[in-house]
């Protein structure tokens, strides 16, 4: 046992020193996720400041409008929109088409004819193009005008009937949240990211190590002269195993430092600029400690796929159904509720973990089900080391792509 | 088609005899099929060679030269019969066995590119379990016998062939085995190389070491080889000895062979 574990200490630097040593692996485990969400959140600036500086710049709306409303003075008043007179519907759809209008503003007699849905009685129709995220906005922005502009008219024609406009005002519904509204957003978008990325970068960190220390060594030939020489399968395994995993946690840390670097550079990106990712530190070391487990998880059961794989190429094919399942069990968690969730649930691979995590997150972690996910886990965990360990000592290990 | 049957010794049981007796070596009626639809790679080899020699394996492609080589190494396991290193079986002591061997396979050499040729020595040495003090010390007496000293520092993929090779040859060696196992250790080398690999053969034979070669190169055996069996489809065909006068008549002798068993 203790040969076992020196053997496997040594293989475990060596594994390490070498994977360290290649720029493409380290360029895919940790590179690449430090620089993603970065990116990505760049890009995404990038593009909103654009649209933020058209709306900025005036919103060209053209107008159908007949006699009953005077939509067309009412948005010449507005600031940001140039109004344009269009003659009917026909020539607003061209217009829109080609451009030179963001959204058209068709008025509805009442049971006149007059444009889409004309029978529909009195009203305004918003044509816009809904493959366009800025003409979708305008048409948005343009609504949101309008029901002014209605209210506006309602309350006019309350009043020359000699009533106050209060006098007809509707149940007043008010919500209001048991906690910190932009804190509890905040949790819930992490109860919701964290499952997610934790499971994906999971999968992602430890891929490229996998590939390399599996069927890399089967394609290089140099799996036949460490299976000839006197140690134990079981001593070479666990090295690979732990030089695999400490490539996840890295690569996992460096997805997590780039989401973080993201929502610096971008937090309008996230939703809204007030979230709060407050988490406990007894929440995060328990994240820390799930994130290590899942590591493992995906690192050991990559490992045994890249044992069965005859070429690296082959590996990586295996590997799209692991990161698949984890993304899915990632995303899985959205919208499930906790508190009423059978137990059956955390018996399902990869989703178990992703349940645990977010009942991290969200403060309702319950013994129960940790203890279930934690034997899977492990079970998990033995079973695909028993795989890989089964692999090396089979001859067909030593086959080639 | 007669098969030759060569050294079979006196039959021992396993791991009761005193070692001094025991061959280096010998294989029982070994047979290994890969799969059932396929005729076997080797089939009922039987051979033994002491400490000391260097025998010699001849054939074509697909004659069963690695398949033996890789069976004797305990790297894949006979379909029948029995492989005993000094005395041990393959199958029933794998670890013992492989620290009594050293195995270099033809094609590729099965280097760590990203490391450099002592990092790759040294790693092999921990492997079959040397301490770090001797597995230093290993490594630097073999850089100065293959004459790795100008490149050993260098990772291996700067390497030409050679290099590669002669760090293969030490990386084989580094945990002094008894036993040397070389398929084709000179193909694709440039002469020089060549000569070092043949100069280090002929030392570890004075050293008592037990070498078994396989090779294409009919003058490289006859230099090198006190015994070479001439193989073809699985099956040892003929046993070349040298004559009174130290020499050999490979090529006619594997000419012959080779024309008999067609």
């Amino acid at each position: 046992m203790r040969r076992t574990l020196h053997i496997a200490r040594m293989v475990f630097y060596k594994e390490l020193t070498e994977l360290l040593r290649d720029y493409r692996t380290v360029l895919i485990s940790i590179g690449v996720p430090l620089v993603l969400f970065p990116a990505l959140v760049l890009v995404l600036s990038v593009n909103i400041t654009r649209a933020e500086s058209a709306f900025e710049s005036g919103i060209r709306v053209g107008v159908v409008a007949h006699d009953h409303f005077d939509l067309h003075d009412y948005f010449a008043q507005q600031e940001l929109i140039s109004v344009q007179s269009l003659s009917d519907v026909a020539a607003g759809s061209e217009s829109l088409a080609a451009g030179d209008v963001s959204t058209v503003v068709i008025s509805r007699q009442w049971g006149g004819a007059g444009g889409p849905g004309a029978d529909a009685g009195a009203g305004v129709t918003l044509l816009y193009d809904n493959t366009d995220l800025f003409s979708q906005a305008a048409a948005e922005y343009l609504g949101a005008l309008l029901s002014a502009y209605s209210d506006g008219v309602r309350s006019a024609q309350i009043a020359e009937l000699g009533l106050s406009p209060d006098s007809l005002a509707t149940l007043q519904v008010e919500l209001l949240g048991l906690h910190d509204p932009s804190r509890s957003a905040g949790t819930l978008a992490l109860s919701f990211l964290i499952p997610v990325l934790m499971l994906v970068s999971a999968a992602l960190g430890p891929l490229a190590s996998a590939a390399d220390l599996g069927a890399g060594e089967k394609e290089r030939g140099t799996l036949e002269p460490l299976l000839g020489t006197g140690a134990s399968r079981s001593a070479l395994l666990l090295g690979k195993f732990g030089a695999c995993s400490v490539m996840g946690l890295l690569g996992m840390l460096a997805f997590f430092a780039g989401a973080g670097l993201a929502y610096l550079i971008g937090p309008g990106v996230f939703g809204s600029d007030e979230l709060q990712f407050a988490l406990g530190p007894g929440t995060v070391a328990l994240l820390v400690g799930f994130a290590a487990a899942t590591v493992l998880v995906l690192s050991s059961l990559e490992l045994a796929l890249s044992f069965l794989a005859r070429s690296a190429k082959a590996a990586q094919t295996y590997f799209i159904p692991v990161l698949i399942l984890s993304s899915a069990a990632g995303y899985g968690t959205y919208m499930i509720n906790l508190e009423a969730l059978p137990l059956w649930h955390y018996h399902i691979p990869l989703f178990n973990i992703a349940l645990i995590l977010k009942a991290t997150v969200l403060g309702r972690l319950s013994l129960v089900p940790l203890l279930v996910t934690t034997g899977w886990i492990l079970l998990y965990v033995t079973c695909s080391l028993a795989a890989a360990h089964n692999l090396l000592r089979h001859e067909a290990a030593l086959r080639r792509g | 088609m007669t098969r030759l049957h060569v050294d079979q010794g006196p039959r021992r049981r396993y791991a009761t005899q005193d070692v001094n007796a025991t061959p280096a070596i010998e294989l029982r009626r070994v047979t290994k099929c890969f799969s059932p639809s396929s005729p076997p790679a080797v089939t009922e080899l039987e051979f033994s060679a002491s400490p000391g020699e260097v025998i010699g394996m001849l054939g074509e492609n697909g004659a069963g030269k690695t398949t033996t080589l890789r069976m004797i190494a305990g790297l894949i396991r006979p379909s029948s019969g029995q492989v005993l290193v000094n005395g041990y079986d393959t199958q029933r002591e794998p670890a013992r066995t492989r620290r009594s061997v050293g195995a270099l396979f033809g094609g590729a050499v099965g280097l760590y590119d990203r490391l450099s040729g002592s990092e790759n020595i040294r790693y092999f040495a921990y492997l079959n379990g040397l301490s770090g003090p001797d597995a230093r010390r290993c490594t630097e007496e073999l850089i100065e016998l293959l004459e790795m000293q100008s490149f050993a520092e260098r990772r291996v993929a700067e390497y030409s062939s050679g290099m590669k090779q002669r760090a293969a040859l030490a990386r084989a060696l580094v945990h002094r085995p008894e036993i040397l196992l070389l398929d084709e250790p000179t193909t694709g080398l440039d002469i020089g190389s060549a000569l070092i690999v043949q100069q280090f053969v002929h030392r570890q034979k004075s050293a008592g070491k037990l070498i078994l070669l396989s090779s294409h190169n009919i003058e490289e055996l006859e230099t090198l080889c006190d015994r070479v069996l001439i193989v073809h489809g699985g099956q040892l065909r003929h046993v070349a000895r040298r004559d009174d006068t130290g020499g050999y008549d490979l090529r006619g002798l594997y000419t012959r062979t080779m024309e008999s068993v067609r």
